[in-house]
């Protein structure tokens, strides 16, 4: 079973540990819930978490060490309309897909376990540094984010790559 | 717009698909939810200030207008933010304001009036008891486009 967290806003060690908390806890007992977490630096967050059939981005791994401090709390979209949405519109399975303006990757990991390859980019460099900083080893080879602007993308690329093209809350 | 549109065109293949969210030129609500009620502590009229919310529309009507694009499936959503206090609502609507505002005195506009409604916001969230949760409700639009 996979759990798919929404935890925004924490740095890397505080959300591996809290997804390892949520996970030992929950994954046998509750589909979905909210949930207290307290994070390496003694915070307490509360957060929400749902079963659903997501790419398998984290690790579990409770082993980071770092102890900086909790940023922002904030949860986009645990309802997760946007996630229906989205799958209402196209099966990604197998396909090659191209995201434009892929923030931190929190549109990506809602279908990237199951495309066979991405390219996601935007232009933002602290965006893209944290959509790496999430990308698990198992989809390394097959989800690519690239620091970039639309227009340098487009020009450097052959026509007719991808099978499905996200435009993710970029036009505006 | 329209010209990211044709080059997009370009690089799907043509049995491929486009999907656009966008959220929509609407104000967005802010709510304090406990124990099943809904207060209301304002709207944030991003129409005022961002640039681009209609002109995602308008792109989008000219590249079918054009008939590079069809529309076969569109539907609406709310993507739902909570934050877990007035103080982290405050800072990330500074940083979309700055973000996506047309201009300075755009900006200038935006910013009392989202402090403002923070400031209700938090009175509500004072007079709430805990556990009481601050949501902003945005509504999108999602379409899916098939090359002709």
């Amino acid at each position: 079973m996979d759990l798919f967290f929404h935890l925004r806003g924490l740095d890397r060690s505080a959300r591996l540990f809290s997804k390892q908390r949520i996970y030992n806890s929950f994954v046998d007992s509750q589909a979905e819930g909210i949930v207290s977490v307290t994070s390496p630096t003694g915070s307490t967050i509360q957060t929400s978490f749902h079963t659903f059939p997501r790419p398998p981005k984290t690790s579990l791994d409770s082993s980071a060490t770092s102890r900086k401090g909790i940023e922002m709390t904030i949860r986009i979209d645990p309802e997760n309309n946007e996630t229906r949405a989205l799958f209402a519109m196209a099966d990604f399975s197998g396909q090659h897909v191209l995201e434009i303006g892929c923030g931190d990757g929190r549109v990506t990991w809602l279908y990237a376990d199951k495309a066979a390859h991405v390219t996601a980019i935007e232009p933002a460099a602290r965006l893209i540094a944290l959509a790496r900083q999430d990308l698990p080893a198992q989809l390394k080879d097959r989800v690519e984010f690239r620091e970039s602007n639309f227009e340098d993308f487009a020009a450097g690329s052959e026509p007719f790559a991808f099978d499905i093209v996200i435009l993710s809350w970029s036009l505006c | 717009m329209v010209h990211a549109l044709e080059e997009i065109y370009r690089l799907v293949k043509p049995s491929g698909v486009l999907i656009d969210i966008h959220p929509v030129a609407e104000s967005s609500p802010v709510e304090i939810h406990q124990g099943g009620k809904i207060d209301l502590a304002g709207d944030l009229s991003v129409r005022q200030w961002c640039t681009d919310y209609e002109q995602a529309d308008s792109a989008l009507t000219e590249i079918t207008r054009r008939g590079l694009f069809v529309i076969e499936r569109e539907s609406m959503f709310d993507s739902l933010t909570h934050y877990d206090s007035v103080e982290e609502m405050r800072a990330a609507l500074k940083e979309s304001i700055h973000k996506f505002a047309r201009d300075a005195q755009s900006i200038d506009e935006a910013v009392p009036h989202a402090e403002a409604m923070a400031a209700r916001a938090e009175e509500l969230m004072q007079a709430a008891a805990s556990g009481a949760e601050l949501i902003v409700r945005e509504r999108a639009h999602i379409s899916r486009l098939r090359p002709v």
